[in-house]
């Protein structure tokens, strides 16, 4: 009876545990915390401002389009958009794992990206790698980096992924296409893979890798690195 | 026979080792589970600065994901497709935009403000700069040791910032196109094509409208860059829409006037378009009705 009281004890201990500091990071986006640092202006003559400007404030201007004596005029944030939400991004994983590659049997990992440019009027990700997921016979699937193809063929071969949900390119025209990712080290240029001219929160996608290997792949560990950049519209 | 006794040991048993297996995968999902996700604010700004005077501007950025080293960058951007997106370059800012580059530290829930001195010197010419702030997160450990593919991510914020002696940098304004169907059907809305282009040497925001009747949409006041085009957005209550009529029965002439300024400056730019609005498929019902009638007479 011990034994299970004790089992029973540390069961509910690291049940207790992970329910309270395992946090998804949907959760933490979503979060009613949320706070953020107004912008905090000022001269060069050390005259200290306010911190308290909206987000959408304009400093140091005092008749239309003049200098201020100050010498300069400032403007912080979209001039028509007074919302206070930063531009965030945000990726579920740091590291997505395909296991043990079986050749012929395409292996698929996704993760999913989300984009808050309430502040911002528009905003662009764009995806490369820093190498390919080489293979024998080539590398990186038969379709482009910015046009996606149909990859259903177990026969072909290499590393590529397809994008669903809001505001990805139209060429994934389904779950079936797939694009490889642009290579830096080939001088590649990164690719667009979440884009709008619109203000939005939490915008979501996700991101589907696939790989195939075919049988006379060499052994070995494959790894590469995948850079995300977000930078809202100006 | 099992006694009480064996029954309640190998039950133990089964629960621990249920437990180490549930946990170890526990583990591994919570290692999974780290994401990535920074915001950064503001993520636009806008700054004119006499040479010779200094200007300090914080940019907060928050990391609501796992741990990460931040490397700080400050680069020129391109505009890319008369949208607003850009392109980042290699080319750094001058050197007279001064910011700490050493990387740090920033952990989970964490936030750090990161002051950026704009101090142009006296000679330095009356141009734009336009720079993305850029903050990039450092590779993570291999934790798996398999085939797999490992993140990093870059976040930014743009600048744009005009050198100016007297604060009136030259800006020109050229309306590339306005443009509306010649003619439409009366059930549907008119939608128009706006794209302006900047031929001067600083970037400005229209102020303006289209005025069709006793309608009025409002021309997004979006930045439009030094020697670029920008395919212009309205707006309606701090949202970005099409510029689209919303009264969608008019027949007839239609006479679309657009005015907009650049920036507070007083020279208008206007231009006006004509589109005949006709009552196509009302037309084509009652013909229809009409041959079935005489049909049916028939």
């Amino acid at each position: 009876m011990k034994k299970f009281l004790l089992s029973f004890f540390l069961l509910s201990l690291f049940t207790i545990h992970y329910s309270l500091f395992t946090v998804s990071a949907q959760e933490r986006i979503e979060s009613p915390n949320y706070r953020i640092q107004f912008p905090n202006l000022n001269s060069g003559a050390g005259i200290p401002t306010s911190s308290g400007y909206k987000l959408d404030s304009t400093v140091g201007q005092t008749v239309a389009g003049k200098f201020s004596s100050a010498g300069y005029i400032a403007r912080a944030g979209f001039q028509y958009i007074h919302s206070i939400i930063p531009f965030s991004f945000s990726i579920s994983d740091i590291q997505k794992n395909f296991g043990t590659l079986t050749p012929n049997t395409p292996s698929t990992n996704s993760s999913t990206i989300i984009i808050s440019a309430g502040g911002a009027g528009g905003y662009s990700v764009k995806a490369s790698e820093n190498n390919p997921l080489k293979t024998s016979d080539g590398g990186d699937t038969t379709c482009s980096e910015t046009t996606a193809g149909v990859w259903t063929s177990s026969t072909k071969y290499g590393f590529g992924f397809n994008m669903s949900g809001n505001d990805v390119p139209t060429d994934f025209t389904n779950s079936t296409y797939y694009r490889q990712f642009a290579d830096r080290n080939s001088a590649e240029v990164e690719s667009t893979i979440m884009s709008s001219v619109n203000v939005g929160s939490s915008r979501t996608a996700t991101i589907t890798y696939q790989i195939n290997i075919s049988a006379v792949q060499p052994a070995g560990t494959y790894r590469n690195v995948i850079k995300f950049t977000a930078i809202p519209s100006y | 026979m099992k006694t009480t006794k064996q029954i309640k040991n190998n039950t133990f048993w089964i629960i621990l080792f249920s437990f180490f297996i549930l946990n170890s995968s526990f583990l591994i999902d919570k290692a999974m589970a780290q994401a990535i996700s920074l915001s950064v604010s503001p993520p636009l700004f806008e700054l004119m600065i006499q040479p010779n005077k200094q200007v300090k501007q914080i940019f907060t950025i928050t990391n609501l994901g796992g741990d990460s080293i931040i490397t700080p960058s400050l680069v020129y951007f391109e505009s890319t497709d008369g949208t607003g997106n850009v392109n980042l370059t290699e080319n750094q800012a001058p050197d007279w935009v001064i910011y700490n580059k050493t990387p740090f530290n920033l952990k989970g829930q964490e936030k750090f403000d990161f002051e950026i001195l704009f101090s142009p010197p006296s000679d330095d010419p009356e141009i734009d700069h336009l720079l993305t702030l850029v903050f990039e997160t450092n590779e993570p450990v291999d934790l798996l040791g398999q085939n797999s593919t490992t993140y990093t991510s870059k976040i930014g914020a743009n600048i744009l910032l005009t050198i100016s002696k007297d604060g009136s940098p030259e800006k020109k304004a050229e309306i590339i196109e306005f443009s509306a169907p010649k003619i439409i059907d009366s059930l549907y809305p008119i939608r128009y094509t706006l794209k302006l282009a900047n031929n001067g040497n600083s970037f400005w925001k229209p102020n303006g409208k289209i005025i069709v009747n006793k309608e009025i949409l409002n021309l997004a006041p979006q930045n439009i860059l030094s020697n670029s085009l920008r395919k212009m957005k309205c707006i309606d209550n701090e949202i970005l829409i099409n510029c689209e009529l919303k009264t969608r029965f008019y027949v007839g002439k239609i006479v679309s006037k657009l005015e907009f300024t650049i920036d507070e400056e007083p020279k208008v730019y206007k231009l006006e378009i004509t589109t005949y609005s006709l009552p196509l498929t009302l037309v084509g019902v009652v013909v229809l009705l009409i041959l079935v009638w005489r049909k049916l007479k028939r």
